[in-house]
């Protein structure tokens, strides 16, 4: 593999995690964000799983307690909380702006990392932390934009179900 | 217990009256979720440096964060299986596949290119969610100039922090 397969696998990427947050703003139409949520995870982790067995497949065998405790904290930051309030900002501010906002969690990681391992803070970190906070303050300085239309109503839902 | 989940469902799931602005709460939420994204990212990146590979710590992560959440949401599921059609869960599924396409490209690409170039490649991706966002779902979200120059800003500034 040369280099331009690793730009091109990159970029497959980048269209993957971009089309996210537009699918789940169309599957909000009928669908609630928790909902999206599970179903992400479930065809999502079956995919990784096929692809972790045909990539590490040692390392998938020989997985240790303390690294299943790790990955259970990251489980916790980043899919209760960072997937599931990612596809409700998606459904209320719609998947450009949300997309946007969230875009900003390497910051957030870099800045951990600055507090908690001592990493050090460069001029470069800075000047990318102040266009962030820019570009941040234009997304939010925006006029409000209508939520997504969706076609059911939840009180609607719940007689249905009653 | 249940009385505490089932409020916060209801505050998460959308039930919110419209007594906020909802682009407000998108935001808002959106903030959570990189606080989330970027705190859960310290966790992994020990992970993959000591423990074991990315492809098998994205893999566990995912099937412990489906549990997890369909332990406390369940019964919205349940309601959304019995009242939504079935074409509503074809973007759905289809979330769930571009995400794990995101995460593995993502990991794949990161073997083969400097981090200095693959992180700011996949760091563009709210660039592409405008530019589908234009195309496909105009009627549900309406992309302003404002909306992508912030974008572009918090791109290249994602740039930089990642180089940096």
């Amino acid at each position: 593999m040369s280099y331009l397969d690793g730009v091109i696998l990159a970029i497959i990427s980048t269209v993957g995690f971009g089309a996210t947050a537009v699918l789940a703003q169309s599957g909000m139409q009928h669908v609630k964000p928790a909902s999206i949520t599970i179903i992400s995870l479930v065809v999502g982790s079956i995919i990784v799983f096929i692809v972790a067995f045909i990539l590490e497949m040692d390392e998938l065998t020989s997985i240790s307690i303390i690294a299943l405790l790790f990955i259970l904290l990251n489980a916790v930051l980043s899919y209760p909380i960072g997937r599931l309030f990612n596809f409700i900002g998606v459904k209320y501010a719609g998947a450009s702006r949300a997309s946007s906002v969230i875009g900003i969690a390497p910051l957030i990681t870099t800045g951990l990392a600055v507090w908690l391992t001592d990493e050090k803070l460069t001029f470069t970190i800075l000047i990318g932390t102040i266009l962030i906070l820019i570009g941040i303050t234009l997304i939010l300085s925006d006029r409000p934009i209508r939520t997504t239309i969706n076609n059911f109503n939840d009180d609607n839902q719940r007689n249905i179900v009653d | 217990m249940h009385k505490v989940i089932g409020k916060l469902s209801n505050v998460l799931t959308g039930r919110i009256s419209g007594k906020l602005d909802n682009s407000w709460i998108g935001i808002t939420a959106a903030i959570i979720s990189a606080l989330g994204y970027g705190s859960g990212a310290i966790a992994s990146k020990h992970v993959v440096t000591n423990h074991t590979g990315p492809v098998t710590a994205t893999a566990f992560s995912l099937l412990f964060g489906g549990i997890l959440v369909f332990g406390l949401f369940y019964r919205d599921l349940k309601v959304d299986f019995k009242c939504s059609p079935t074409k509503a869960w074809i973007p759905v599924i289809f979330t769930g596949i571009s995400a794990s396409i995101g995460v593995t490209f993502w990991f794949l690409s990161m073997v083969r290119l400097p981090l200095v170039v693959s992180a700011p490649l996949v760091g563009a991706y709210p660039l592409v969610s405008i530019i589908l966002a234009w195309i496909f779902i105009r009627k549900l979200d309406m992309v302003s100039w404002k909306t992508i120059c912030g974008a572009v800003l918090v791109v290249i500034g994602i740039t930089f922090v990642s180089i940096g």
